[in-house]
């Protein structure tokens, strides 16, 4: 019973938000927005409380293949904690950020976009119905565009322009490979196609269109091209949710087909690990180069993805190992690096932000003094550094580790290498920021506004959880044993 | 295998993938917006065709199958809303251009 | 209901292809669009052809009517671009494109011929539980209650267009009188001139458009038809005035504007969550007053629909005073 209330608050308490951000009166807005956060936040918290099994629940009481169901199990509730904590935090920081005084105008825009953006992520991660992604895809899509374009620049125009129209090009993909699937199944509902036999030309089809599409969407190497410019001229607590959630949306519906619908794809795999290790590798070097911080960020986002997608061949060859343990390792270091990274990359952004409207530029070398200016956003620029490089404590590092070990184990090496590289150049563009802020400032450097406090809160909140995730990690693990498709409990 | 040849669903489906092949053709192709614009709408009449082409085999007693005529529908308020966001982007990012005398 | 293809079909397959070619092809822009307008309408006869007279009318009203006029209203102003006139890639880049294109065609049409004729589920399940769904037209019952949950989805993706298309506009207005910006696209610079043709024909069909769209919501519940083909119609009222110059009650920013686009998914929400406290799901209602709940979602959606449209055709015309 508090299940199923938590559940259907997930769900529809963002919605409320969209509604009553947009009606309500000016003044109450703030503390309307601040009440379903907290409410949303409540709900995700009590559902990955009472998780104890994957379970179902029937949108309008038809139940799949007539209507819509939701999946729920340990990796949409870890992909829903991953959003509740990154919006909790940009929420928050949003508040102090449109409250400056400079920008009102953006304000009002904000909150209805900022949750429909929730409600959408919320949505997709529960529901087990291919097409309904899609609409929930279109959904975030749309609601990302316009905050993009809240940075009010015709720069901004054009990236959103670039990645909506990428992205429309994406879905369409998608689509096709949905409909496809739908004349092959009869059902547009995931867990009722699995498992799809693996010499199935048409099913081949739908895989590819489907992810090329979501590729396309997820901005995966060499599709990338839309997404420095579009993460790195939004606002800065939009960057934050562009980076950390919205590109991890297409990469849970790619996870959900290549490893729990088509389970035997022994070559086709390693296209996408191919792809991945190229992001990381090209991602990498493009964000060592870069001059401004907010493009460096962006370009780390396009690396760090290349991470995830290494997830398809090293799952595919847990499946056919016989080792429970081993598979189930890999299963929660991919997850745990969806997560980590999420939580690394928002603070990154935050903090950034916070960096650019106390000096009003994000040129790197402008950076000359920020550790005396403000120390706790150099501090957690540190701590979303360690993650993203993979060091102990942080999440980063418990799921590269296990993302490491898993390589290894399964014999293969060439990403196992790659995943060492890629930790190596993160650590060339992180300490790059870092040798700047540790640098006395000059007279032309030194910072001159100060920023609201809620927003270095917010910043160090991120932090917190960085270190929380390195620490903690048994209780994000237990989560995940929910519904997983390596179970570790009875043999298979 | 004839029978099969002959019905609708079979010729609208392949219109429905040649209308997808013109149209993917023409968004890699044309460099304005617009123009791009155009041809992911024509292109996603395409896909819609191919779904349609769907609910006509999986007809059941008489009528075509409702849940693929359903995506469609969805599908195309969804292109709408779509061409609407993009031309109001792409209107204003003329207007900014030309401001600055570009 | 026919399963063999006749002369018809093929004429109309061609006439299509041939359309499409133009708006897709075709050096100029303006009738690149007028081309896209026509291969609208041919797909509206396609989708009859396929027993969906639904879609066909959504793909009239909203596909190709409505789409039509956003691009009619934006072409202007794109149309002497040097890129919105042809194409200007290099053959090679061309024949590698053509390639791939065909490539995908090839695929495509491959897996169409190979789709196995494996019986779907569904439509036995919609006609087992048609009885209960409150309509008695499958498809509405699939739009509005079997897959409500992704109608209101797609209604939230037309509130959030048209929330952007509206931010966009107030944002970027160059204008520095704020209760000006918040209006200017809307309110016509010119009073109505009543003798101009598209007045006369504004006035004509007005009405005529308002009842149509009335009677498509009412008969929507079982007969084709419905939210989205009435809220088109009655938008299109709507864009006609604006088009004559009509005073359109239109503010952007008034709470006013702001409630009626939210309403069909503030109505969604509410069903949801009555539902939940009903004891139900969500969305989910008792057979028996399902018609009731279906009817009330269809009426809120069509008039959140009919203004969304309007909105954004506003903010799709080109800026600036209209002559």
């Amino acid at each position: 019973m508090t299940r199923d209330l938590a559940l259907t608050s997930v769900l529809l308490v963002p919605f409320l938000g969209v509604i009553g951000t947009l009606l309500l009166p000016e003044r109450l807005r703030r503390p309307f927005s601040f009440l379903v956060t907290t409410l949303v936040l409540a709900a995700v918290g009590a559902l990955a409380v009472s998780l104890r099994d994957a379970f179902r629940y029937e949108i309008s009481g038809w139940g799949a293949p007539l209507g819509i169901d939701l999946h729920v199990d340990g990796l949409a509730v870890a992909m829903l904690l991953l959003t509740g904590t990154v919006a909790g935090a940009v929420s928050a920081y949003a508040d102090g950020h449109y409250r400056d005084g400079s920008s009102q105008k953006p304000a009002a825009g904000f909150w209805p976009l900022f949750f429909g953006l929730w409600g959408s992520l919320n949505a997709l991660f529960l529901v087990s119905d291919l097409f309904t992604m899609y609409v929930c895809l279109e959904l975030m899509t749309f609601s990302s565009v316009a905050l993009i374009t809240l940075a009010k620049d015709a720069q901004a125009l054009r990236a959103a322009l670039t990645y909506l129209m990428t992205a429309l090009t994406g879905s369409l993909a998608y689509l096709l490979g949905v409909a496809i699937l739908y004349g092959e199944m009869g059902t547009l509902d995931w867990t009722l196609m699995s498992p799809v036999p693996g010499d199935d030309p048409v099913a081949w089809m739908a895989l590819s269109l489907m992810t090329a599409g979501l590729i396309m969407k997820g901005a995966l190497y060499p599709l990338h091209f839309w997404l420095p410019g579009a993460h790195a001229i939004a606002p800065a607590p939009v960057s934050a949710l562009l980076s950390a959630l919205v590109v991890k949306a297409p990469f849970f519906i790619l996870l959900r087909l290549w490893v729990q619908v088509w389970t035997d794809a022994p070559y086709a795999s390693h296209v996408l690990g191919a792809l991945g290790a190229g992001a990381i590798i090209w991602g990498s070097f493009q964000a060592i180069i870069q001059e401004r911080v907010k493009l460096m960020v962006a370009y780390s986002t396009v690396a760090q993805l290349g991470y995830l997608f290494l997830a398809f061949p090293i799952l595919e060859t847990a499946a056919r190992t016989a080792d429970q343990a081993a598979r189930q390792d890999a299963w929660e270091g991919v997850i745990y690096f969806a997560l980590s990274h999420g939580v690394a990359k928002a603070s990154m952004f935050l903090v950034t932000g916070l960096v650019v409207q106390a000096t009003k530029t994000d040129d790197l070398r402008s950076l000359r003094g920020a550790a005396a200016h403000v120390p706790a956003a150099v501090l957690v620029w540190g701590l979303a550094g360690i993650s993203l490089i993979g060091l102990p404590p942080s999440g980063g590092f418990i799921a590269k580790w296990q993302l490491l070990t898993s390589a290894i184990r399964f014999g293969l090496w060439p990403y196992a290498a790659v995943i060492l590289f890629g930790g190596l150049l993160a650590s060339g563009y992180v300490f790059r920021v870092l040798w700047y802020a540790f640098l006395a400032p000059d007279g032309s450097s030194a910072p001159k506004a100060r920023v609201p406090a809620v927003m270095v809160l917010a910043a160090l909140f991120l932090g917190t959880v960085i270190v929380l995730m390195g620490i903690r990690t048994a209780d994000v693990f237990a989560v995940l044993k929910a519904g997983s498709p390596f179970p570790t409990v009875g043999a298979p | 295998m004839i029978a099969e040849l002959s019905s609708p669903f079979l010729l609208y489906g392949a219109v429905g993938c040649l209308l997808i092949g013109m149209g993917l053709y023409s968004l890699a192709l044309h460099t304005h917006v617009y123009r791009r614009i155009l041809a992911w709408n024509a292109l996603g009449g395409g896909v819609f065709l191919f779904l349609g082409a769907i609910a006509k085999r999986n007809a059941y007693g008489g009528s075509s199958d409702p849940l693929p005529q359903a995506l469609v529908i969805t599908g195309i308020v969804v292109s709408v809303s779509a061409t609407a966001l993009a031309l109001a982007i792409a209107r204003r990012l003329q207007t900014e251009e030309r401001g600055n005398g570009a | 209901m026919r399963d063999r293809i006749e002369i018809y079909d093929v004429l109309l397959v061609v006439t299509l292809i041939g359309a499409a070619w133009r708006a897709l092809f075709g050096k100029d822009a303006f009738s690149a669009t007028v081309f896209f307008i026509v291969y609208g309408l041919l797909m509206a006869m396609a989708w009859v052809q396929l027993d969906a007279i639904d879609v066909a009318l959504a793909e009239a009203c909203v596909g190709a009517g409505l789409t039509g006029a956003l691009l009619i209203g934006a072409v202007r102003q794109f149309e002497r671009a040097p890129g919105a006139r042809a194409l200007r890639r290099t053959m090679g880049l061309r024949a590698s494109i053509g390639a791939l294109s065909l490539l995908a065609l090839a695929g495509l049409t491959a897996s169409l011929f190979e789709i196995e004729n494996r019986r779907s589920p569904v439509p036995p399940l919609v006609e087992r539980s048609l009885g209960d769904s409150g309509s008695a037209h499958p498809v509405t019952a699939m739009l509005l209650n079997f897959r409500a949950f992704d109608t209101w989805l797609e209604i939230g993706v037309l509130l959030i267009a048209s929330l952007a298309a509206i931010s966009i506009h107030r944002l970027y207005d160059p204008s520095p009188i704020e209760g000006r910006a918040s209006t200017a696209p809307t309110r016509p610079r010119l009073q109505i001139q009543s003798q101009t043709q598209p007045w006369i024909m504004a006035r004509t069909l007005l009405p005529l458009l308002i009842l149509v769209g009335g009677a498509m919501l009412w008969f929507g519940s079982h007969a084709p038809g419905g939210a989205f083909q009435s809220g088109a119609l009655i938008g299109a009222a709507g864009i006609l005035l604006q088009i004559a110059g009509g005073r359109s009650a239109l503010r952007l920013s008034s709470l006013r504007t702001r409630s009626l686009l939210s309403l069909g998914f503030s109505s969604f929400w509410l069903m949801a969550a009555g539902a939940l406290l009903a004891g139900g799901r969500i969305l989910e209602y008792p057979p028996a007053s399902a018609g009731a709940a279906i009817l009330a979602l269809e009426a809120a959606a069509t008039l959140s629909i009919a203004l969304t449209l309007n909105v954004m055709y506003a903010c799709s015309r080109p800026w600036g005073p209209e002559p």
